[in-house]
């Protein structure tokens, strides 16, 4: 039999609800498979191997009694050391944060645990959520599956690393700039950044208040699928939450492509982009063209801008919920981390409404474009997953410091809050690449349709990392 | 490299226990920031609001 750590929902839940599987030995096939990779990955901060066993021996219990919640019951998942669970610390990988217990759960966590997910632990990150690379000071680096010398992404780095090496079935990140898709880029799985307002932010800690956007990360299109299922909709605790109707994300996922209009940007989604990731991207939109997608330029002259003025909201936000720890507790900060949010300090007022002004802008860009298309299309991040220690050094085709461009082209749906998914489109000297799907707000039944019928058609997302194929 | 104006004004806002290093690091980050920011065109700026709003109540029990 395949073993049961690659299997995901869908191929899980049915043999769960007949019983060919039980929740308990799918925990302890997890928990051994971390025991022998993890030492190697460090994609996880805390394991709960007590609490998950308890709540795998009562999934057995109900299933067995004929009470099945669904295709999470039994499941087990991963949750980036962000959010809060009930008992455990929230450390948001940072050392001021290592001792704070969390009472109750995350929204997110409560709906994940109503149907029936069983949280193996909590998921590595850059610290404080604030970096793309998860080279994290306080819990040591997390590292990517598919070459251990290489920065899984940041910030859910260790949910997406833990994914990809078959740690975890699914898990949940948060997105504020890339931080979802960037780590599903570079591991080689799915990642959806959902509209602002879709999943609750009640009990995740945060970076910037206007731009965090919760959401799945799992290794296919249709698992996002059922996970966001599971934790869409509003949120008396969250004022952000949208009432707007949570449709079935499953029910469209296979209605393929035909007829339907991609939209590919004239501007700033094809400029500092290493060319082997440009042609890998071209090549998917080809294939979807091939499928029956009619394809268009689009026109999005702002773009350009859309990085700065992410850097300067991210920055001021994670000032304002930070000042008082940056005052006196400034020693317990990673320093890059430090930089960034203490610039957020030296930022004048008006410089920081210039950049939610852009936002207006750039919304006015993207509703212009959704006129005429369904979805934009193009690459996640401009370049591979680069060396651990090395991200700060000018280095590729560009001879540009990896983080100085690596969130260039996700943090514009950040600014206008769209939903946003990276899919798995190829290899790049052996390290994955993925495709970016972005759709109109409250748009994840079209972004994740679009995702399904790439996903369908290539074998990109049925490879597995590196890593978990030596483990095999 | 940062004048030493940059540097003071750092410290003042950040506070004074920054080194001269770490100020001066500073300084170079805000500054790229706000040269990005100034690249905005003004004119474009002008025309629209940013998406900030006042979120009336409370409502009359």
């Amino acid at each position: 039999m395949t073993d049961l750590c690659e299997l995901n929902i869908a191929d899980l839940a049915p043999l769960l609800q007949k019983r060919e599987v039980s929740p308990l030995e799918l925990v302890d096939a997890h928990f051994e498979r971390i025991e022998r990779m993890d030492r190697k990955l460090n994609s996880y901060i805390r394991l709960m191997p007590d609490q998950a066993r308890a709540a795998a021996r009562t999934a057995e219990a109900e299933i067995g009694r004929g009470e099945w919640r669904g295709p999470l019951h039994g499941v087990p998942v991963g949750i980036k050391d962000l959010f809060d669970v009930a008992g455990v610390p929230n450390t948001m990988g940072s050392k001021i944060l290592r001792e704070s217990v969390a009472e109750t759960d995350a929204t997110l966590v409560r709906r994940l645990k109503d149907a029936g997910a069983i949280v193996l632990g909590k998921h590595n990150l850059h610290e404080f959520a604030f970096g793309i690379t998860s080279e994290n000071p306080h819990f040591g680096a997390v590292h990517n599956p598919w070459d251990l010398t290489r920065v899984p992404g940041g910030s859910s780095g260790g949910t997406a690393s833990a994914i990809a090496a078959g740690l975890c079935v699914v898990g949940i990140g948060s997105d504020t700039g890339a931080s979802i898709r960037a780590p599903a880029s570079w591991c080689g799985i799915v990642g959806l950044k959902p509209t602002y307002g879709r999943v609750s932010r009640a009990g995740g800690l945060p970076l910037a208040w206007s731009l965090d956007h919760p959401g799945p990360l799992a290794r296919t299109v249709a698992d996002c699928a059922t996970v966001l299922q599971a934790i869409a909709g509003p949120d008396s605790r969250d004022p952000a939450t949208s009432h707007e109707g949570v449709p079935d994300y499953s029910a469209d996922l296979d209605a393929g492509v035909q007829g339907i209009r991609i939209g590919v940007p004239r501007e700033h989604f094809f400029e500092l982009v290493e060319p082997e990731v440009a042609r890998l991207v071209h090549e998917a939109i080809s294939t979807l063209e091939a499928l029956g997608a009619r394809v268009e330029e689009v026109s999005l002259p702002h773009a350009a801008h859309a990085q700065a003025a992410g850097n300067v909201i991210m920055s001021v936000e994670a000032a304002a919920w930070h000042e008082r720890w940056l005052h006196e507790r400034s020693a317990d900060y990673g320093p890059d981390v430090l930089q960034r949010i203490r610039g957020g300090l030296l930022v004048q007022a008006t410089e920081y409404l210039h950049a939610q002004q852009l936002r207006t802008l750039l919304q006015a860009d993207f509703a212009a474009a959704f006129q005429r298309v369904d979805v934009v299309l193009g690459p996640t991040m401009p370049l591979v997953a680069p060396e651990i220690g090395r991200t700060l050094e000018p280095s590729g085709a560009f001879n540009m410091a990896p983080r100085a461009i690596a969130n260039r082209l996700t943090v514009p749906c950040n600014l206008t809050g769209m939903p946003a998914a990276s899919v798995p489109c190829g290899f790049s000297a052996g390290l994955p690449v993925g495709l970016q799907v972005m759709g109109p707000a409250f748009g994840e039944p079209m972004v994740l349709r679009v995702a399904r019928a790439y996903e369908a058609a290539t074998s990109w997302s049925r490879q597995p990392a590196g890593l978990a194929a030596q483990a095999a | 490299m940062p004048e030493r104006a940059d540097v003071e004004r750092v410290r003042a806002l950040v506070g004074t226990n920054v080194t001269d290093e770490h100020a001066q690091t500073l300084a170079t980050y805000y500054a790229s920031l706000s040269q990005a920011v100034a690249a905005f065109a003004t004119d474009e700026l002008r025309a629209v609001e940013p998406p900030l709003r006042s979120i009336p109540g409370p409502a009359r029990a």
